[in-house]
């Protein structure tokens, strides 16, 4: 039987707001499938072997756990990018986006080192970004999906980010707001500010990620519920 | 949408400007103080003008049954500063915390009446500034002087810091810090940065031993510190049983924290193995816990428990601390009153009859943990059981970001006979119990709310109805159940 590996990347540092039941439904949605799922949850300390997995989640934490992890992340800044430039499934939700960037700047004034990924810059702010919000995945235009933002930090491109993950149809503005695209896609990282359960409820995230993990072994899943309930959000907001 | 400009409620509000409201006050209280320097003279005046104004106001209110906030807030236009001019008589003891303020904050007014001292409290109304001062004006001679042994504060965990700004209170009681309202406080670490703001020179700390957010309030600071904490019991658990654990690692080092036994969600007693950060030993705890008997200890002390809920005897053990600790009241004395105390059981459980059948409401806050202990407490009944969840859009915005139902550990309703859910969210509802490995055969979503009855018709068993301030449609389903 095939068995997938996923890494819950400081799944317990970083597990702000349902985040991490997107690692649960991904496994579950695996198992429907007929296959083997197997998770590890490793933090600061551990010795992580990212070839070793099928899917990295990556999920939203506390600003404070952010910044704390950064040391330990940055250990791995090769490995992360060797396994991203690799073609593997990195899925990085919320806050953790920036760890991706160049660096990051903290309320409390210190500044820390990013992975590189990106020509990107981040920084807290004193302030909290909540909306809703009616988001156009680049990866299925035809389609829309719901969104979820509540930040006190924001990342800025220093260069036209052609790699967007979504086309922002609807969200509230003010400090902190997405603007009018938001994310990244590059190779099969996805990385989105969206935060809470992104994949658990939006059945179109879901088997875009599933169908990259499992190229031709996808096998379809009864995602009724998930639709009706995602149908039910989107049509509520537009 | 037009916004109704008449300084009143906001119906019409868009969902941006609410949240642009509740990042205004997030960011402190509206500014009163724009009376630039007073001559000395003219404060007191000032002053007996406020109390006068505050009086009238609140007696008005009283009458067409208005908040008790806005008296306070005008008194605090009036005389700007107002709590800076009160001359107290006693000592001033503030509690705040997550879940359990207002409990233990009434329970500790109940103690020490009970125990001869005389007491202002906020009970009534508002734990704001605006609340605050209205308890205290209303309470307080016409010249400002404050005649009671103690004012116990109930006062919201992020406004503490502005309270302290005007007045220092004698003793801080933080009973927990968990999450909640991520709209206003994102995580508790955000709300214990603000309390932090608020330490002052002078004031003893009562803090929650069993908490390792809450607990880093003691960190840096030289004010003493007086500990509670509830022992391990036959109710504890080796693994959080809860959906929200936001001390899964050391604050410290940010390596796993190890716990020997949890209460609920993060509150237990813990180690890091790495830094050796871990519970402080505490000065009043809960021990020996014979919960058939209806009974446990405090230190070495026997008591009852009137009502038989963990995060009621914790609110025991931190009114014993508050009481004894700090008033210096013997823990006999203390335990004796506090035997006497209501906590007020019947709104919070409100019973019903429903098709002939025991129908219990359970009222929660819109945090993770108090949906939690909900659960639990429906998991915990025996069966068969008919859970009725309202879900709905946020309460006060109607937003649709429902996230903290993924927070909540809906899976100890596994054993739950029958669950119908009602409410805007209530697809939502469902995909989080079908995630939680709900059997959705037992699951019935009930997409009108005048098919709530034909809906129970097909369970059996007593209702449970897991209700809050989250849902907007709550009176409309309940009045739906009061039918049948």
């Amino acid at each position: 039987m095939k068995k997938v590996r996923i890494l819950n990347l400081y799944g317990e540092a970083l597990d702000l707001n349902g985040d991490g039941k997107n690692v649960t439904a991904f496994e579950k949605r695996i198992r429907e499938m007929g296959y083997e799922a197997e998770t590890e949850t490793l933090g600061v300390g551990d010795e992580i072997d990212f070839p070793g997995y099928d899917i990295v989640f990556l999920t939203h934490g506390k600003p404070h756990n952010v910044s704390a992890i950064s040391p330990d992340f940055i250990k791995y800044k090769e490995d992360i990018i060797n396994y991203i430039e690799s073609g593997k499934v990195f899925v990085a939700t919320g806050s953790s986006n920036m760890l991706f960037g160049k660096s990051f700047s903290m309320l409390d004034g210190k500044t820390y080192e990013g992975i590189g990924l990106f020509d990107c810059e981040a920084e807290e702010f004193d302030s909290l970004y909540v909306s809703d919000a009616v988001l156009v995945p680049e990866f299925a235009p035809e389609e829309k999906m719901f969104g979820t933002y509540y930040r006190c930090e924001s990342v800025k491109f220093n260069a036209p980010n052609e790699n967007r993950l979504f086309r922002v149809l609807k969200a509230d503005s003010g400090k902190g707001s997405v603007g009018e695209g938001e994310g990244c896609r590059y190779k099969n990282l996805f990385a989105t500010w969206c935060l809470g359960p992104v994949l658990a409820r939006n059945p179109i995230m879901m088997k875009e990620v599933l169908h990259c993990v499992l190229g031709e072994d996808y096998r379809e899943t009864d995602f009724s519920l998930e639709e009706k309930a995602a149908k039910m959000l989107v049509e509520g907001l537009i | 949408m037009k916004i109704k400009k008449d300084g009143g409620i906001h119906y019409k509000k868009t969902v941006a400007e609410k949240e642009s409201l509740h990042r205004a006050y997030r960011n402190g209280p509206p500014p009163f103080n724009k009376g630039g320097n007073i001559e000395k003279g003219s404060l007191s005046m000032r002053l007996f003008i406020a109390i006068c104004v505050c009086r009238v106001l609140y007696f008005i209110g009283r009458l067409v049954g208005k908040g008790t906030a806005k008296p306070g807030d005008i008194a605090r236009m009036i005389c700007p500063n107002l709590l800076k001019k009160l001359d107290f008589d006693g000592k001033i003891i503030c509690i705040t915390g997550t879940n359990g303020k207002t409990t233990t904050s009434n329970m500790v007014t109940h103690i020490l009446r009970e125990n001869g001292f005389s007491v202002i409290n906020n009970s009534f109304g508002s734990n704001m500034l605006g609340g605050i001062t209205t308890a205290l004006l209303t309470n307080c001679t016409f010249g400002g002087k404050v005649k009671a042994d103690f004012s116990v504060l109930e006062i919201d965990e992020r406004w503490l810091r502005f309270f302290v700004k005007e007045a220092t209170p004698d003793y801080v009681l933080v009973t927990n810090l968990l999450r909640d309202q991520i709209v206003r406080n994102c995580c508790p670490e955000i709300v214990l940065e603000k309390i932090k703001m608020g330490v002052t020179p002078g004031t003893t700390y009562i803090l929650n031993a069993n908490d390792p957010v809450s607990q880093q309030i003691s960190w840096g600071i030289e004010n003493p510190v007086i500990w509670f904490a509830l022992g391990e019991n036959e109710r504890s658990t080796k693994e959080c049983r809860s959906g929200t654990n936001d001390a899964k690692v050391c604050p410290k080092c940010m390596h796993n924290l190890s716990y020997d036994y949890y209460h609920y969600n993060h509150v237990g007693s813990f180690r890091c193995k790495n830094c050796g950060f871990e519970s402080p030993k505490a000065d009043f705890v809960g021990h020996d816990f014979d919960f058939e008997g209806g009974k446990f200890h405090i230190n070495g002390k026997e008591t009852k428990i009137t009502f038989d809920a963990t995060y009621f005897m914790f609110n025991t053990v931190a009114a014993a601390a508050v009481c004894s600790g700090a008033a210096g009241i013997e823990l006999e004395k203390v335990l004796s009153a506090a035997e006497t105390f209501d906590i007020g059981v019947t709104k919070r459980y409100e019973e019903l009859s429903v098709l002939g059948r025991k129908c219990q409401l359970i009222l929660t806050k819109q945090n993770p943990a108090s949906i939690d202990q909900s659960v639990e407490f429906v998991a915990d009944k025996e069966g068969p059981r008919t859970l009725i969840i309202i879900s709905n859009n946020m309460f006060h915005t109607e937003r649709r970001d429902v996230l903290f139902m993924y927070d909540v550990a809906y899976e100890n309703l596994r054993e739950v006979e029958h669950i119908v859910i009602v409410g805007k969210r209530r697809y939502d509802m469902a995909v989080r119990l079908k995630l939680a490995d709900i059997d959705m055969e037992r699951v019935q979503i009930c997409d009108r709310d005048e098919e709530l009855g034909s809906c129970l018709e097909k369970t059996e068993g007593n209702i449970y109805v897991m209700t809050s301030s989250v849902f907007s449609n709550e009176d409309k389903v309940l009045e739906e159940l009061r039918k049948l």
